[in-house]
């Protein structure tokens, strides 16, 4: 039996991965390209005596070599030479989807087009003559529809053809006389020099000889650094020169010349072979974007979007919420009665139950806010919301892609920084990275959840709203700064596809929402679970406490006092008694090391109307931001018992005690989630951003900045609100 | 006293398991990403579109 390899080049979104699904099945192998974090997937097809191996290249738009994404593929398919290349086209997208066959071509490997989804484009009216595509190409050409399988069996067979009869495309695209005789020097340049003679499929190499010229003459920087290890200086000159006469001649880059006359020729070639009689004009995608993508209407709808998703979200919770918060409490009424150690008692009530339960209380709250968003991203909508936010990503000097790390980031900060990999331009990246440990991740959202019920439990979503939008104006001023300061210069160029809007798929939505909610309850049993105990450690030790009066003494001779007492006078009694035990509870904790060290932060804390203990539950929210809220339930008692209280949930006793013992007005609970919201990027974040930018001086940057700046927002929020007489 | 003794025991094995708990998951997150990083899922992000 023999095994031969078919490579699976296309564009994005031309169906190559439900392809690749439909081929191999559940025959996968999931890896990295070697040095980058590009999905490599490869699997196995049995066809007849043969099994191929099939290896998903990531979808590119060219070969060009400006992302990692092309270098990739390009190199891929130059250096593996695998035996046979199925070319996935978009038939609804023809033109397009043909510029990069037409560069396949060019590297004259055994190729076969695999024209997917033709049943969309007839949807639209769109015909395609394969076999006139076919003629013009001088490839063979099988109509696919990769998501019911059919024309799967023929594009195997015809692979299989393909590989045995060697390299096909006899016609080779032209550039044009100018460029032609260009590329002919340079071709014969290559030729004539040993040491790149070897490079080139003349020589033994893996390069036809005509597309390496074409890619040096169209500024191939890579390949430019191979040629000159390689040669003697004199083809590099002769590259330099025959560019500069092209340019004059020309009155523009080679390397847009080129992608001129092979987008004319793909015109041309798809014009052809296209049926267009029938088409539709105006799609319901175009009338629905004619209002969603609307110059001054896009961004208010998008924002009355966002804004019905966290009243949504706030509203349809608040029952679930309700079951597991009273699941916890009597899980800790339960714990009470069984366990008699009072360490252990308090270990398990007041430490694990009251911070594991309070920070699974939002469960429902993250699955339903994901599921939304899932459904914006699945309809199309979250690409037209990056085509809405390009001009404003660009006037504040980030490159349009890194929208979509940035909405990433609304998740988590650290899947995030990892996805700006894709950025081309080193300050595109650089600056995209500095900037996401601002955006509001899911973590950040519970803090918002929990004091939107303390203290704004009527315009829960408008507040919601107003830190997202803030997080989105410090990102993006920030960045801004960044761009005119350290990271100055221009950005690579933006495509964006704006695909038809589509009905969501229930296993889709599901599969979204299901990642997230396992990677909560991960989370929750692991980072919060030992973050909230090392709280309730610092809350409960050293536990004898030196203390200022004898205040049990003192307490036992009032109430022996009352009971002897007229009415009047035993309730005075008994008050004094209650003043008494809040004071040692008071002194306790403030000796406690959690309390210490909460006094001594506390003048910092001060001028922004926050007191210690919400001081002291920022301090863990830098090893995971889940933490602050699980913190400040075992820090405020929210599990205690004995206080008489009709709402037994923990969620509701620790809202309760916010607002009531907490001290905080309304104003400085905003101030705190302003703070919260930019203070200081998490443990796991400040790690992938040393990974990722190679330095600890930026992880550091990224700590300092972050830290100033929260401090100073959130002063300049609490200072403007108390003028404006919002303190009270 | 030695019921003292138990509790403390008790509670330093809780913390325990909860540090290993938190060790691992540290020590796994800290690997090179993982081939289903994001990265491949902003790559399939943009397939879908």
């Amino acid at each position: 039996m023999r095994s031969i390899a078919i490579a699976i080049a296309g564009n994005p979104n031309s169906g190559k991965t439900t392809l690749f699904n439909a081929l191999t099945g559940s025959h996968q192998k999931v890896a990295n390209w070697a040095g980058v974090t590009v999905e490599k997937k490869s699997g196995t097809h049995r066809a007849g005596d043969q099994t191929l191996q099939i290896i998903d290249l990531p979808g590119t738009y060219s070969l060009m070599a400006r992302s990692p994404e092309e270098i990739l593929a390009r190199d891929f398919l130059v250096h593996e030479r695998p035996a046979a290349v199925i070319d996935v086209v978009d038939a609804a997208n023809l033109e397009r989807n043909l510029l990069l066959t037409l560069q396949l071509i060019e590297l004259r490997l055994p190729l076969i087009v695999a024209l997917n989804m033709v049943d969309v484009a007839r949807g639209r009216g769109q015909r395609i003559d394969a076999a006139a595509l076919a003629r013009r190409l001088g490839v063979p050409v099988v109509e696919t529809v990769a998501r019911s399988g059919k024309g799967l069996a023929e594009l195997v067979q015809a692979a299989i053809a393909c590989a045995q009869a060697g390299p096909n495309g006899a016609i080779a695209p032209q550039y044009g006389a100018e460029l032609e005789s260009a590329i002919g020097r340079i071709r014969a340049g290559l030729l004539e020099d040993s040491g790149l003679r070897a490079l080139t499929a003349d020589g033994g190499g893996p390069y036809p000889a005509r597309c390496l010229a074409l890619h040096l003459l169209q500024g191939d920087s890579a390949l430019e650094a191979r040629v000159a290890s390689a040669a003697h200086n004199g083809l590099l000159a002769l590259l330099v020169g025959q560019r500069e006469q092209l340019e004059a001649a020309l009155g523009e880059a080679p390397s847009e010349a080129v992608a001129d006359q092979l987008f004319a020729q793909a015109s041309s070639i798809g014009a052809a072979a296209l049926d267009r009689s029938a088409e539709q004009t105006r799609t319901l995608s175009d009338r629905l974007d004619h209002f969603l993508t609307h110059r001054w209407l896009g961004i208010p709808i998008f924002l009355a979007l966002l804004w019905s998703v966290f009243q949504l979200t706030y509203s349809a919770a608040k029952a679930p919420q309700g079951w597991i918060d009273a699941g916890f409490a009597a899980a800790a009424e339960g714990v009470r009665a069984l366990v008699p150690l009072p360490l252990l008692q308090s270990l398990l009530v007041d430490g694990v139950i009251a911070g594991v339960g309070m920070t699974m209380t939002f469960l429902p709250q993250i699955l339903i806010l994901f599921f939304l968003i899932a459904l914006m991203e699945d309809s199309g909508y979250m690409a037209r919301v990056a085509f809405l936010m390009d001009r404003l990503m660009r006037t504040m000097g980030l490159h349009g892609k890194a929208f979509l790390s940035l909405f990433t980031g609304f998740g988590c900060n650290v899947p995030a920084i990892l996805s700006t990999r894709t950025l081309e331009h080193r300050r595109d990246r650089m600056v995209t990275i500095l900037v996401l440990p601002f955006m509001s991740c899911s973590a950040r959202y519970q803090v918002y959840v929990l004091f939107c019920a303390a203290f704004f439990a009527s315009h829960a979503a408008t507040v919601t709203l107003s830190l997202y939008l803030i997080s989105v104006a410090v990102a993006l001023g920030i960045g801004r700064l960044l761009r005119r300061s350290l990271f100055p210069g221009g950005g690579a160029p933006f495509v964006l596809e704006l695909p038809p809007y589509r009905l969501p798929t229930l296993r889709g939505l599901w599969i979204h929402t299901w990642h997230k909610a396992r990677a909560f309850v991960q989370r929750v049993g692991t980072v919060i679970l030992f973050g909230v105990v090392v709280v309730w450690g610092l809350y409960t030790f050293p536990r004898q406490v030196p203390l200022s009066r004898d205040f049990e003494h003192e307490i036992a001779a009032l109430e022996s006092a009352a009971q002897g007492a007229a009415p009047g006078r035993a309730r005075a009694l008994g008050r004094r008694a209650d003043e008494l035990r809040i004071a040692l509870q008071q002194e306790q904790i403030e000796g406690r090391y959690a309390g210490r060290f909460g006094k001594w932060i506390e003048p910092a804390l001060r001028p922004l109307g926050l007191d210690w203990r919400i001081g002291v539950s920022l301090i863990p929210g830098f090893v995971a931001k889940e933490i602050t809220v699980g913190s400040m339930a075992v820090l405020y008692g929210a599990a205690a018992s004995g206080d008489q209280v009709e709402d037994a949930g923990i969620h509701s006793r620790l809202v309760r005690k916010l607002r009531a013992t907490g001290g905080l007005t309304p104003l400085a609970a905003y101030t705190f989630l302003v703070f919260t919201l930019l203070y200081i990027p998490c443990l796991s974040t400040v790690g992938v951003i040393q990974k990722e930018t190679g330095s600890w001086g930026w992880a550091g940057f990224s700590i300092l900045v972050s830290l100033a700046l929260g401090y100073a927002v959130a002063f300049t929020v609490y200072r403007a609100g108390t003028w404006l007489g919002l303190g009270q | 006293m030695a019921l003292d003794w138990i509790d403390l025991v008790l509670v330093a094995l809780l913390v325990g398991a909860a540090a290993a708990q938190f060790l691992r998951h540290a020590l796994r997150s800290f690997r090179p990403p993982a081939c289903r990083s994001q990265s491949s899922k902003l790559l399939q992000i943009q397939d879908r579109r």
